[in-house]
C-alpha cells in the first residue's frame, strides 16, 4: 500500500481547498515523479472515490493529489455543498498549481484522472490546461447534460428563473444590509399570498436598490 | 444548467485520452457520456469497457476498479514517461 495520505491545502481564489497527497512506496524526495490530479464525483468527499483511485495509482508509482471541491467537504466556501461547475474546473487548475510547487513532481509528467462528474471537469479543464499531458476518465459524466436531462424541457426555463430571486435577494442584502427585511415586508404587504421574491407586473420597479441585470431572469419582467 | 463539460472537446482537447466506462447501463448515463466523449476526442484515444460493471461498481469495488487502474497505469506510463 502507498504511504498514508498527507493532508495539504491550497487556494482557489480566496477559498481554502483541502487535499490529500499520496506518495509512492519507497518515495525519495531527491527523485522526480509523474503526478496525477484525481477529480472526484459530485456529492463525494476525498476520502471516498478520490482515496480509492489516489491510493491505487500511488501504488503504481505516481504522486497523487485529490481534494474536496470548493464549497464541499473540508474545503471552504459558502453556500455549503454547492456544485458549481466553474469552481470545480478552476479547482483542477489550482491543484496543478499546487503540484508545481513540489520539487519532486516532474512538471512535464502530469496527468489528470476524473471519475463521474470529475471526469467531465477533468476533460473541461484539460482543454485549456496544457500542463496536463494525459487525460483519463472513469465513468465520466457531463454534469450539464445530467442536469438538463433531469429537468423536462418545459421546466428548464422555470428552473433557471427560479435561481434568480434568491440570488437577487442575497445581492441586495450584501449591497445594503438590512434592506432585505424591509423589502420583503413591503412585498408581503403588497401581496400577502405571493412568495416574497416574486415581482408582479404592477410592482413599481423604481426601487433604487434594484439590480437591473439580475431581473432579466425574473419571470415577471417578461410581462 | 448551461454547462457542457464536453463543449469544444473536438477543437481544443489536444492530449491523449483514456475513456473507461462500465458495460452495464444505468441512470447516470455514464456509458453514453463516455461514448460521446470518445467520439468527439480528436487525437489519440482509447475506450475501455469494464465488462459486468455498473457506474457505481467503478467507484470502489476492487473487482472492477482494479481493471480500470491496470488500464490507466499503462496509459499514464506510456504518456507520462
Amino acid at each position: 500500500m502507498a504511504c498514508e495520505p498527507k493532508p495539504v491545502s491550497f487556494k482557489n481564489r480566496d477559498l481554502d481547498i483541502a487535499g490529500q497527497l499520496r506518495l509512492p512506496n519507497g518515495f525519495d524526495d531527491k527523485k522526480s515523479y509523474a503526478a496525477l490530479v484525481i477529480v472526484t464525483p459530485g456529492s463525494s468527499v476525498k476520502e471516498q472515490i478520490g482515496a480509492v483511485y489516489g491510493s491505487k495509482m500511488a501504488d503504481r508509482g505516481f504522486v497523487t493529489l485529490t481534494f474536496d471541491p470548493s464549497y464541499q467537504g473540508e474545503s471552504g466556501g459558502e453556500p455549503r455543498d454547492l456544485e458549481d461547475p466553474a469552481a470545480r474546473v478552476e479547482d483542477v487548475r489550482c491543484a496543478v498549481d499546487y503540484l508545481m510547487t513540489l520539487p519532486y513532481v516532474d512538471e512535464e509528467r502530469l496527468g489528470v484522472l476524473g471519475v463521474c462528474n470529475g471526469g467531465g471537469y477533468a476533460v473541461n479543464a484539460a482543454m485549456t490546461e496544457h500542463r496536463f499531458k494525459a487525460v483519463g476518465t472513469v465513468v465520466a459524466v457531463n454534469m450539464g447534460r445530467a442536469w438538463r436531462q433531469a429537468a423536462p424541457s418545459a421546466d428548464r426555463w422555470k428552473q433557471s428563473a427560479g435561481s434568480a430571486p434568491p440570488r437577487r435577494v442575497a445581492a441586495r442584502h450584501v449591497a445594503n444590509p438590512g434592506s432585505r427585511t424591509a423589502w420583503t415586508k413591503r412585498r408581503q404587504r403588497a401581496s400577502p399570498t405571493r412568495t416574497p421574491w416574486t415581482r408582479s407586473c404592477s410592482t413599481p420597479s423604481a426601487d433604487p436598490r434594484r439590480l437591473g441585470p439580475t431581473d432579466a431572469y425574473s419571470p415577471a419582467t417578461a410581462c | 444548467m448551461g454547462f457542457d463539460a464536453f463543449h469544444l472537446v473536438g477543437e481544443l482537447l489536444t492530449q491523449p485520452i483514456q475513456v473507461i466506462v462500465g458495460r452495464r447501463l444505468g441512470t447516470t448515463f455514464s456509458f453514453e457520456d463516455g461514448k460521446t466523449l470518445f467520439e468527439r476526442a480528436p487525437n489519440k484515444k482509447d475506450m475501455f469497457v469494464v465488462e459486468g460493471a455498473g457506474h457505481y461498481d467503478l467507484y470502489d469495488k476492487d473487482e472492477y476498479v482494479d481493471q480500470a487502474v491496470e488500464r490507466l497505469d499503462g496509459f499514464y506510463k506510456e504518456h507520462l514517461s
